[in-house]
């Protein structure tokens, strides 16, 4: 029987996150043999992800290609554009990844209506278009599987304010149910993982702090905070076979924190 | 870098591998490198499945041994005397699997108490008890990862006869989320998987009419569920895949539990 955790063959888009997770998750791809288009704005940025994710020895041994793609979220036509050139090079999509998103912290009180609509345009209308865009080279393929980087603020709000991005992630909870279930006769699962915070590039000023640190590791019942290879292992797993009755749902990988009261 | 999904070298005991759920979970893990117990009441069924399980091609080239044990799972010294037997044939346990369960249909008016009874024995009790008695090896050997059967049954009632069996499975949960907080500092993940129905061959035989149509219609992948669906999904959870993942319930379900 063949390893049904392995992805020879199936062409995955990661979108966002170059030193990020997407960064993660498409080496983690990647390794299982898929071949990567990964997208975001910065492309020099990104040309050093995939340089690194080539040198990769289990990618190397996988023969995976990785080609970076520029694309800008909060547009349209750029995602369109970014479907239209992933087909046109590769023939095909079988995995979507979308691991854009944009933290706006900061009280309710205070929140300027500016960084609302930023936060939803990346982090909700930019998932949903990019969905869109990849969903129609999916369904007459009958086959596909969409992955969206949520967070544990989907079900559980933050002491020190950030209900902007609390509220997002929720939005991006439902998007995966619902699109889950539209998408399920044509063979295509719908899924999200909801880490709690990750040490990235990204989150590097907060690990600067040992106040937070201290308030991330009393949240985790596993005594440290997550790292990218937490988060690429559950997004493998959603992107494989082994997955392919599970759909619309969040896996949340946070050490603990949602199962404490 | 190893294959995260792999299990090679690990022990892994099964607890209602005689047909059904479990022994599928076996044969899945096998097929990864894990050694298995596999452990029930009717120990002759289950060396069938064992040399089942032990002649497929994968479980072979993995080189997994598998073997069968007795237990009653309402009784704990059964369970205790499990657990020695496993240490001492295979040295360690890393992965335990609770797959037990017993499942009545009874309308809540005639509610039999000695069914409800079974059920609560066998369903949480019963699952606790193998947590307990395995938990202990792992906490002591600061590694494990358990996995609970539940079902999208302790997620919202659904009527025909479902009180008992729902109410199990919500317990299971909450049995989940608890062994969870108390043992991860130990390295032990606790977790679940959620499965929709599975209706085996005596299930379809006995079903009432329409009650197939309407699973199959309330599912968004428009179909029955199988054993086989949910062998990804343990071996995510039995592996270093998930290590950053305690105490939840992964939902295999066709997306039925998005919609519920």
């Amino acid at each position: 029987m063949a390893d049904i955790f392995r992805l020879d063959g199936k062409m995955a888009v990661v979108i966002g996150g170059a030193g990020g997770l997407g960064e993660a998750i498409g080496l983690g791809l990647a390794r299982q043999g898929a071949n990567v288009a990964i997208a975001s704005r910065n492309l020099p940025k990104l040309e050093e992800a995939v340089k690194k994710i080539a040198a990769d020895a289990d990618v190397k041994k996988s023969k995976s290609q990785v080609v970076a793609f520029q694309v800008d979220v909060l547009d349209e036509k750029s995602i369109a554009q970014l479907a239209k050139d992933v087909v046109s090079k590769f023939g095909k999509v079988d995995i979507l990844v979308n691991a854009a998103g944009r933290e706006i912290r900061g009280s309710s009180a205070d929140i300027t209506a500016a960084d609302w609509d930023l936060a939803f345009d990346v982090n909700v209308r930019g998932v949903m278009l990019a969905s869109r865009e990849f969903a129609k080279i999916m369904i007459p393929q009958k086959r596909g599987k969409i992955i969206n980087l949520s967070s544990v603020r989907e079900v559980r709000a933050a002491k020190r304010g950030g209900t902007a991005y609390c509220a997002t992630k929720a939005a991006v909870g439902m998007i995966t149910k619902g699109m889950a279930a539209e998408l399920a006769p044509y063979n295509i699962n719908v899924n999200a993982v909801g880490p709690s915070i990750v040490h990235t590039a990204f989150t590097e000023s907060v690990f600067k702090r040992p106040e937070a640190v201290q308030n991330f590791l009393d949240h985790s019942l596993l005594g440290r905070v997550g790292l990218p290879e937490d988060i690429a292992g559950p997004a493998v797993f959603l992107a494989s076979p082994a997955a392919d009755f599970i759909t619309g749902q969040t896996i949340f990988i946070d050490g603990g924190l949602t199962a404490i009261a | 870098m190893a294959d995260m999904f792999r299990l090679d070298g690990k022990v892994a005991v099964v607890i209602g591998g005689g047909g059904g759920i479990g022994e599928v979970l076996a044969l899945g893990m096998a097929r990864q490198g894990a050694n298995i117990a596999i452990a029930s009441r009717n120990l002759a069924k289950l060396e069938d499945v064992a040399k089942k399980i032990a002649a497929d091609a994968d479980v072979k080239k993995s080189k997994s041994r598998v073997k069968a044990f007795q237990v009653d799972v309402t009784d704990e010294n059964s369970i205790s005397k499990l657990a020695d037997q496993v240490v001492s044939d295979f040295k360690t346990v890393d992965i335990l699997v609770n797959s037990q369960g017993q499942n009545f249909k009874r309308a809540a008016l005639e509610f039999p108490a000695n069914d409800w009874d079974f059920m609560f024995d066998v369903n949480v009790k019963g699952m606790m008890l193998c947590c307990k008695h395995f938990g202990k090896i792992m906490v002591a050997k600061k590694y494990g990862k358990i996995i609970n059967i539940s079902s999208v049954t302790a997620l919202r009632g659904g009527g025909g006869g479902n009180m008992g069996y729902g109410s199990t499975k919500g317990a299971v949960n909450l049995l989940t989320m608890n062994l969870a907080c108390e043992w991860a500092q130990h390295h032990v993940n606790v977790n679940a998987i959620g499965p929709s129905v599975i209706m085996t061959e005596m299930m379809l035989k006995q079903a009432l009419p329409g009650i197939t149509e309407r699973i199959i219609s309330r599912t968004p992948y428009g179909r029955l569920q199988t054993p086989e669906d949910l062998i990804g999904a343990c071996v995510f959870l039995a592996s270093p895949a998930s290590d950053f993942m305690v105490g939840q319930t992964l939902y295999v379900c066709g997306g039925r539990s998005a919609m519920m």
